[in-house]
């Protein structure tokens, strides 16, 4: 097994979970294979169509939160890609997490905390996954939200014109990218205000007074992109725009505009 | 009848409105979100238009019961009707970076508008087109929808109401 190493000096270095052999029928449909601010990666259960999100707290506690709104979304050729991709990594079958009970409630969210570190030797991936010590402990809260809000418009917005206008509908790969765009902010963005495009994307929008920043627009688009806008105080503008399965970019662009607002 | 005729641009005193069938659409603050104004909902003019993009909606001179032509609007399409967006045209037809205006383009809606948008829109630009929308686009709930557009109206649009 390959454990990952090489963390900056100031970064917690955590591992995330491809899969659990417990549960053998779950896998690894999603992740953000770069450096983050949150560990988190969704799992889609095979058997029973339920999606669950994890996530690493700074605690080093894992938490499972299954939403069955995503869960309608998840496509069998978007997980036959992702297991391909996995294959190239060759990380299936080879981890083990225990805790994880296939008999969870079929609730929205029903959560599971366990702690990480007694089992960190055998959590294994090819993600390394990078906590950000020093941001805001809410942030899983007001993710969980927004992941669960995300994933009930592919529900509410699944069909075209669905604003009467002509609007476009939201796909399951909108959907889980812009839960890999949420996974991808800075814990001290804080909760965003999330909207559907009627191009068929899904739309994060933060406003701050007294900062650098003004608004801050940030879109997972239909086409597998996501596109970031954001206006200063002293009103000048920018914006940058990249492919949802590589948010490096993305990242870098928020951190310095946290920074710069603080 | 009106004095409008498809494709005319819309009088300065008039008012454009937009229905608003996502609940997501307004914030926890009470404005709307960017989104409100993004994407499709400007398209890019699928008729010979002289514009660019455009952002659907009514012109309030054509409109005759704002409250039950909304909610039959979102009946139609089985969603809620959750408010108006607003502006007049004259202040929808300057203070962007590039040409804008408001027209009247009838098709199986009477009243039916495009905001209109003189230029080709990058990404970048449409980003700063929602950014200036949501600064001076005004909204409404449906509760008071009726009185807060009714107030608006000038007093000789009667006339000018279609069938």
């Amino acid at each position: 097994m390959n454990r990952i190493t090489g963390a900056e000096p100031d970064f917690a270095d955590l591992y995330s979970v491809a899969a659990w052999s417990q549960y053998p029928s779950a896998t690894l449909v999603d992740s953000i294979e770069d450096e983050g601010p949150q560990q988190a990666i969704t799992a889609w259960t095979r058997a029973t169509r339920n999606v669950f999100t994890l996530y690493c707290d700074d605690d080093l506690h894992l938490s499972a939160y299954r939403s069955p709104h995503v869960t309608a979304f998840i496509q069998d050729t978007y997980l036959t890609r992702i297991l391909t991709r996995l294959d190239g990594h060759g990380t299936r079958d080879v981890f083990s997490l225990c805790t994880l009970s296939p008999s969870l409630p079929n609730t929205a969210f029903t959560s599971v905390s366990i702690p990480v570190v007694g089992a960190l030797d055998s959590l294994f991936s090819p993600i390394r996954r990078i906590a950000y010590a020093s941001e805001a402990p809410g942030f899983v809260v007001w993710l969980r939200e927004v992941v669960e809000k995300i994933g009930l418009f592919g529900e509410l917005y699944g069909n075209d014109n669905w604003d009467g206008y002509g609007a476009i509908a939201i796909t399951s790969d909108t959907v889980l990218a812009a839960i890999r765009i949420a996974n991808s902010v800075p814990r001290g963005f804080g909760e965003p205000d999330i909207a559907p495009s009627a191009e068929g994307g899904i739309a994060f929008e933060w406003t701050s007074e007294g900062g650098t920043w003004k608004k801050l627009f940030l879109d997972a688009e239909n086409d597998g992109t996501w596109s970031l806008y954001w206006r200063l105080e002293n009103g000048e503008n920018g914006s940058a725009s990249g492919i949802s399965t590589d948010l490096n970019e993305l990242r870098d662009i928020l951190v310095k505009l946290s920074s710069e607002g603080s | 009848m009106t004095s409008l005729t498809d494709g005319d641009v819309a009088e300065e005193n008039d008012t454009w409105l937009r229905v608003i069938t996502s609940e997501h659409y307004w914030k926890k603050d009470g404005t709307l979100h960017n989104s409100a104004f993004s994407g499709g909902a400007i398209a890019c003019s699928s008729e010979a238009r002289p514009w660019n993009m455009e952002l659907s909606g009514r012109l309030l001179s054509m409109v005759q019961d704002i409250d039950t032509e909304s909610k039959e609007f979102c009946q139609k399409l089985d969603r809620p009707f959750v408010g108006l967006m607003f502006q007049t045209v004259e202040n929808l037809s300057k203070g962007f970076i590039v040409r804008t205006g408001v027209y009247y383009t009838p098709n199986e809606d009477y009243a039916h508008s495009d905001f209109a948008v003189f230029a080709h829109m990058n990404r970048s630009m449409m980003h700063q087109l929602r950014d200036w929308l949501q600064d001076f686009i005004q909204c409404v709930k449906p509760e008071k929808a009726a009185v807060t557009i009714n107030a608006l109206r000038p007093q000789d649009r009667s006339a000018l109401r279609g069938p």
